[in-house]
């Protein structure tokens, strides 16, 4: 690469980089407090979504299905189904649990009960970034999701 | 006089390291310094509705303090958060087209242009980062050379109070520090 055609690409970064109209950085600089979480992090192993990007098959009638994701730690997993009654939740190997619901902007509150079944339902559910903590009603576990837009 | 030195502005690995103990100043020099690279990116998507470009570029940022433990080379970072949000626009223009009643869905793009725009925005993370960690001195002097309309060597020696003489083998040492940090750059990003 010649040094004019560095000089080139550097002009054109530069420029798009300076683009006055960003968003509220208060979000971006808030999301540190949100990881201070006294939870065991469960990554995304599914997601159905996904899984027809990666399979390049457009499933027909797919659109009308939840979607669904599933988290896991290993010890403990989270499946959750996201439809239009809200967001369904079942908790592996089943057992009770307190969920809060972390949405990146307003404070994580705790809004249901997992049975002993381990299901639970969230049917007051905005979309956007997206993390459910999980803790046992036993204390001998919490985990939180990992986030997704949903 | 303006003496043009390599002295780094701070680097992302001390940053990364102080964020990693809950250091909020460091955290925010972070959000700071690579806003407009994710906004840039995630901006590329011009299909995503602004309510999603806001939510892409806001789970980048949790994305990254949530595996800021993993992050094993910081030099990379720009590339990772570059890398992480295009994931997210291209996650969320799949939701926002099965949310579309079918016959408005539009096709995906090609693989093809999905690749080059992988390609074209980690290319310029990591020119941005390397541009971003020369000394500021080298940092005044390239921006000068590329504003548009163009100044002259003239104007230039006097907004930075240099000889005009010196400003051409300081353009080559700047840019050959910038050469040398893509460089590095692409060798770790093959190892």
């Amino acid at each position: 690469m010649t040094d004019e055609e560095l000089m080139d690409d550097l002009r054109r970064v530069i420029q798009a980089m300076d683009n006055p109209s960003l968003p509220d950085p208060a979000a971006a600089k808030s999301a540190l407090a949100w990881n201070h979480i006294d939870a065991e992090l469960a990554l995304l192993e599914y997601d159905s979504e996904l899984a027809e990007a990666d399979s390049g098959v457009l499933l027909r009638g797919a659109e009308t299905m939840p979607r669904q994701l599933t988290f896991t730690t290993g010890d403990v997993t989270i499946e959750i189904e996201i439809g239009p009654s809200g967001l369904i939740g079942q908790i592996l190997p089943p057992q009770a649990a307190t969920i809060e619901l972390h949405s990146g902007n307003d404070e994580p509150r705790r809004v249901a009960d997992a049975d002993e079944f381990g299901v639970f339902q969230i049917q007051e559910f905005k979309p956007g970034p997206t993390a459910v903590v999980a803790r046992a009603v036993d204390g001998s576990w919490s985990i939180r999701t990992a986030w997704t837009v949903a | 006089m303006t003496t043009i030195t390599s002295m780094d502005v701070p680097d992302t690995s001390s940053l990364v390291a102080r964020a990693l103990k809950n250091d909020q100043d460091a955290w925010e020099d972070l959000v700071d310094q690579f806003t407009r690279l994710v906004w840039h990116v995630v901006r590329g998507f011009h299909q995503l509705d602004p309510q999603s470009q806001a939510d892409a570029h806001q789970t980048t940022w949790l994305k990254l303090a949530e595996q800021l433990t993993n992050v094993r080379d910081p030099e990379r970072l720009g590339a990772w958060l570059a890398t992480t949000a295009r994931r997210e626009c291209y996650r969320l223009l799949k939701l926002a087209d099965r949310e579309r009643p079918e016959h408005e869905i539009e096709l995906e793009p090609s693989s093809v242009e999905l690749d080059q725009h992988m390609l074209d925005s980690e290319r310029d993370a990591q020119l941005w980062q390397a541009f971003g960690e020369l000394g500021e001195s080298c940092q005044a002097l390239l921006r000068l050379l590329l504003t548009d309309p163009p100044l002259s060597y003239d104007e230039v020696a006097d907004m930075l109070d240099i000889k005009r003489g010196s400003i051409g083998p300081t353009r080559r040492r700047c840019l050959d520090l910038l050469k040398a940090k893509l460089n590095e750059a692409s060798r770790q990003d093959r190892s």
